[in-house]
């Protein structure tokens, strides 16, 4: 990787917003449920490695 | 183009698949009593159905075809047609938006933009999308008869007229939950499909790192290995790229299309709404590298015979004379299996959501307001078979006006897209959007796209301008005009639920 180009940084600066509203705005608006459910169940943990893994994506090619 | 010869044991396979696919259909089709089972599936649709249904409503004999095309025309760069249009706002559609419209109870978002702005607003979408959808469903017709056209020597006429008989024998029936079940069955056989393609063209090319050095090799091919190409590229730009597809083209894609939507407006609870995007885009992470791969592995073993693409090529030939000279017989069966899942998911997908707005959004609004349950249900089953053949018309003006089914496909969508993104995005996230300012918007929007389109912008452009204009039509008139109370807007926007 010979750096990051900016059409890169800006795509990986978007999935970093994207994070943020899956961590961190979400919670907000969407309903709780009553019990914590488990790690492999937990829909907020999937969405986030598929975000990060995006985010490695164009990091290393972009 | 030679045809090629089906072995009996690839005629079994995809007698096999056919079978398989109209049993699913017909025996999901079973308890069907009212409009709601048909087109919502009586909201009982599980995360991983809905999921993979959101796949293959979104891929299909289109994109099989021509992002292989494009991958020869353009390389890697469309890949971003799903890690940037679709993976990015699929994720926050995910936790923003679908479990808000779950909760809202619309059928179609042309009623949820009706309840949020105002009943001309609902009515011009439902045409707009009904249109957008005929065109679809003529690009997905194309894309199918090149492929036949190209292996079997079935003319094109012949093509679109089998495709859309076996179509319309059990979607007409079986309404959204039969579209699903056949989906998830398709997702599987399409995954299949597409790998063995790029097993093979690999395997013939020599390996990963022997295919990256051909395709670089080429006087013309200088950018298809950057996943964001300069500025300067003819094409794709990465500006353009990210705004107007990243910004715009994807999320009202996502968002707004009735097609993608419906699939989680069905799902069975608010929970496996919002799964069912995550695991969507889970698989998205995939399926791009397995369509745009075969356009590569066709540069480097076939770019003499298919030529440097030009005014009069042809981009819907490259995956066909591929399966021609890479796949064995046997294995063609599955091929073939794989790509007639495509056509006949993504068909099935087009049709249902057409009939579900044009009974829920046009004829039950203003041609029959009383119209009973079961009317509206004989009369979407009806609209299925009228679209399939409305479609099959159409689909030679799409064959000859557009080099691309990929490129017809999304210049139909930039027409309109960025004036419903910020439809959806203003009236979603702020009370002080009114009914004037979504009027302005929406006709700002699409008379700007119109101009853009006529002057021969981009089309990655066209959406990204028409989005910025109709935004800003849209805040400017709801400034001066008055806003609807919280009590009216109660479970329309984010904020007052």
């Amino acid at each position: 990787m010979m750096g990051i180009d900016a059409g890169a940084l800006v795509v990986i600066l978007l999935y970093v917003a994207c994070l943020g509203v899956i961590l961190f705005v979400s919670p907000k608006l969407v309903a709780q449920q009553s019990s914590k459910p488990r790690w492999w169940r937990n829909v907020r943990l999937w969405a986030s490695l598929v975000a990060l893994a995006q985010i490695v994506v164009y990091a290393v090619w972009g | 183009m030679e045809s090629v010869k089906l072995t009996p044991l690839d005629l079994g396979l995809i007698v096999l698949y056919l079978l398989t696919v109209t049993g699913l259909g017909l025996w999901a089709s079973r308890g069907i009593k009212t409009s709601r089972d048909y087109f919502l599936a009586g909201k009982s649709i599980p995360w991983w159905a809905a999921g993979m249904s959101l796949v293959v409503s979104d891929i299909g004999a289109k994109d099989m075809i021509g992002l292989a095309g494009d991958g020869y025309r353009f390389g890697i760069v469309m890949m971003n047609f799903d890690f940037v249009g679709c993976i990015l706002p699929v994720l926050v559609a995910a936790f923003l938006f679908m479990p808000f419209f779950w909760g809202s109870n619309v059928t179609t978002i042309p009623e949820y933009l009706g309840r949020r702005y105002n009943p001309s607003v609902r009515t011009f979408f439902a045409v707009v999308w009904s249109l957008f959808m005929l065109a679809t469903v003529a690009t997905i017709l194309v894309s199918a008869a090149a492929m036949f056209e190209g292996l079997l020597g079935w003319s094109f006429w012949f093509s679109v007229g089998v495709t859309s008989i076996l179509v319309g024998l059990y979607t007409s029936s079986g309404g959204l939950r039969a579209v699903v079940v056949t989906e998830v069955f398709s997702c599987v056989i399409l995954i299949a499909g597409a790998t063995l393609i790029c097993v093979l063209g690999i395997r013939k090319v020599g390996g990963v790192s022997t295919l990256m050095a051909k395709v670089s090799e080429l006087s013309w091919t200088r950018e298809h290995l950057e996943l964001l190409p300069s500025a300067s590229h003819e094409a794709y730009p990465w500006p353009a790229v990210v705004l107007g597809l990243g910004v715009v083209l994807g999320p009202a894609y996502w968002i707004g299309n009735q097609a993608i939507v419906q699939r989680t407006l069905g799902a069975s609870s608010e929970a496996d709404a919002r799964a069912s995007y995550v695991f969507c885009a889970g698989i998205k992470l995939v399926f791009p590298v397995l369509l745009v791969l075969p356009g590569l592995i066709a540069l480097a073993l076939f770019a003499e015979e298919l030529g440097r693409p030009g005014e009069r090529w042809d981009a819907n030939q490259v995956l066909p004379l591929m399966v021609k000279r890479l796949v064995p017989p046997g294995a063609l069966g599955i091929l073939m299996g794989a790509f007639i899942a495509g056509v006949m998911a993504n068909l099935e997908s087009y049709v249902n959501s057409a009939s579900t707005l044009l009974v829920t959004d046009l004829y039950r609004p203003f041609l029959r307001p009383k119209a009973s349950d079961e009317e509206c249900l004989a009369l979407g089953r009806f609209l299925v078979v009228g679209l399939l053949l409305g479609g099959a018309l159409f689909s030679y003006q799409v064959k000859t006006r557009f080099a691309s089914v990929f490129e017809a496909f999304q210049t139909f969508l930039s027409f309109f897209q960025g004036a419903l993104f910020a439809l959806l995005l203003f009236g979603m996230l702020t009370r002080r959007a009114t009914a004037e300012g979504g009027v302005a918007g929406m006709l700002v929007g699409v008379a700007t796209a119109a101009i853009l389109t006529a002057s021969g912008q981009l089309y990655l452009w066209t959406a990204f301008w028409s989005f910025v204009a109709a935004s800003f039509a849209l805040v400017a008139v709801s400034l001066l005009t008055t806003r609807k109370s919280d009590e009216e807007l109660r479970g329309l926007v984010c904020w007052i639920r």
